[in-house]
């Protein structure tokens, strides 16, 4: 279950057990957002947009979870080696986000 | 096939696309006239309405318009299964013999460009949306791209699915784009969301859609209907592991989506399989969804597309004729109206009154699927 929720989704239970997830993973799909989403909810300009990736990351056997992708978006394949790392919104709240592992090849 | 209780007897639509200066309700009101005049029944003889818009308004209130007659008249909010929830309640209400006519509607009017949510509407923390993952057309890139990945299915097929929606568009007068573009025209448009380029994808739009139905037992009393029965109408939403819009994460076992399970209790309740129908209407939000939502509901198997679309299986004098008005591709997608228009195509269809773009062979049976956030299914089976 990702983001933390107080009750499981499956059975409704409230004992929520947090786990630390692996920072790193492989893509297991993604696509590229080529306009600037509506605004709001997005929080950014229109003016300064640039595509962005955005895949779902599988973090080992346990969970794939949504993210923007770093880097790149015409090199992004489904398989890659992808790490976590710190993304700023405009506001300079720190988020997530998954960025390529430039040291190793994937299949 | 068990016995029909239900009966389509009146079918009527606002024309999709942009119309200045008419309102949602306004489109909606029109098309219930429309579907009167057609059952050859007044306003006042409706007992129980049903009916919704996405972002256009309160249907009860076209009663305005219509008649306050002081019938019951409930109002339905429900994503994109708004018309087919509808269809639904009235449905189970004339089932259940608590009233003999019902009229259902959806309509809406959305501005241009990709929808505008809130995350808190949706059970969503806030950060999803700021960091620009609120956008729908970003889960349909996603899923096709895996679809694609796991089924060897080519980006030419997603061209050959809005080819043949802009082919019947343009033999559909109430379509919104009725021009028909190569599928080379269409692999080659700007990139949206990847692999869907912009004549793939759907567009919000605007629209209105009415049906009249009986109680079975109530046909006597309008011996002009030409009644088309509905069968089946089944609404499902989502389980834990399932791959849905707006979902922040997925499990590592997907859980079947809700197509699959409101398609398979439709054609359950209907007492007729998958393999008996001659004209379905899926959910094609854009290219990959009609490829996927046919195996989903059982129309075709995983990864069979590329030859069907190969062979020209659903096309109007196909095998399988699927999305013959153009589907959301050619209409555009008022949300509320979208699901009901599915069902207009199909009675008029089941009818042979079809025109232009008539099924040949006078087709039996009929399919129709919506699909939407936040995992969201609804099918309904007809039949003559």
């Amino acid at each position: 279950m990702f983001p933390l929720r107080m009750r499981c989704t499956a059975c409704a239970g409230s004992e929520v057990v947090r786990r630390l997830l692996p920072s790193r993973g492989t893509l297991w799909t993604y696509t590229v957002q080529r306009f600037p989403p509506p605004s709001p909810p997005y929080r950014g300009s229109s003016e300064t947009f640039t595509p962005f990736g955005v895949g779902y990351v599988e973090l080992d056997d346990i969970v794939r979870v949504e993210s923007r992708l770093i880097g790149d978006p015409e090199t992004l394949r489904i398989g890659m080696v992808l790490e976590l790392v710190p993304l700023l919104d405009v506001d300079g709240e720190p988020t997530y986000a998954f960025a390529p592992v430039h040291e190793e090849t994937s299949k | 096939m068990s016995d029909p209780a239900v009966a389509i007897v009146g079918i009527g639509l606002h024309p999709f696309g942009r119309h200045e200066g008419v309102s949602g309700l306004e489109m909606g009101a029109h098309a219930v006239r429309l579907a009167l005049e057609d059952a050859g029944l007044r306003w006042s003889d409706v007992e129980f309405a049903a009916g919704g818009s996405s972002s256009s308004g309160n249907a009860d209130t076209m009663v305005a318009d219509l008649g306050a007659t002081g019938l019951a008249f409930l109002n339905v909010h429900n994503g994109c299964a708004t018309g087919g929830s509808a269809l639904v309640s009235v449905y189970n209400a004339l089932r259940s013999g608590a009233c003999d006519v019902g009229v259902v509607v959806g309509f809406d009017k959305h501005p241009r460009g990709a929808f505008a949510e809130r995350p808190e509407d949706w059970s969503l923390p806030a950060w999803y949306g700021t960091a620009g993952l609120m956008v729908t057309t970003q889960f349909f890139g996603m899923k096709i791209q895996r679809y694609m990945h796991d089924h060897g299915i080519e980006p030419a097929t997603l061209a050959k699915v809005a080819n043949k929606a802009f082919r019947n568009g343009e033999k559909n007068e109430n379509a919104w784009r009725r021009q028909p573009l190569s599928e080379d025209e269409i692999l080659n448009a700007r990139m949206v969301s990847d692999p869907l380029t912009q004549y793939m994808l759907c567009s919000p739009g605007e629209g209105g859609a009415a049906l009249v139905l009986c109680r079975s037992e109530y046909l006597r009393r309008i011996p002009q209907a030409r009644p088309i029965y509905l069968r089946s109408a089944v609404l499902q939403t989502r389980q834990p592991q399932s791959f849905d819009v707006y979902s922040p994460a997925l499990g590592m076992e997907l859980s079947p989506s809700p197509s699959v399970a409101a398609a398979q209790m439709a054609f359950e309740r209907a007492g007729v399989a998958p393999s008996e129908i001659d004209i379905a209407q899926v959910q094609d939000t854009e290219s990959g969804a009609e490829l996927i939502h046919l195996a989903e509901c059982g129309l075709c198997e995983h990864g069979e597309q590329a030859g069907l679309y190969g062979r020209g299986a659903t096309e109007i004098a196909g095998d399988l004729p699927v999305n013959t008005d153009g589907g959301c591709i050619a209409n555009g997608e008022p949300i509320g109206a979208s699901g009901l228009r599915q069902v207009y195509e199909t009675v008029l269809q089941l009818r042979g009154e079809a025109g232009d773009r008539q099924v040949p062979n006078e087709p039996k049976t009929g399919f129709t699927h919506v699909y939407g956030a936040p995992g969201v299914s609804a099918c309904t089976v007809l039949s003559r």
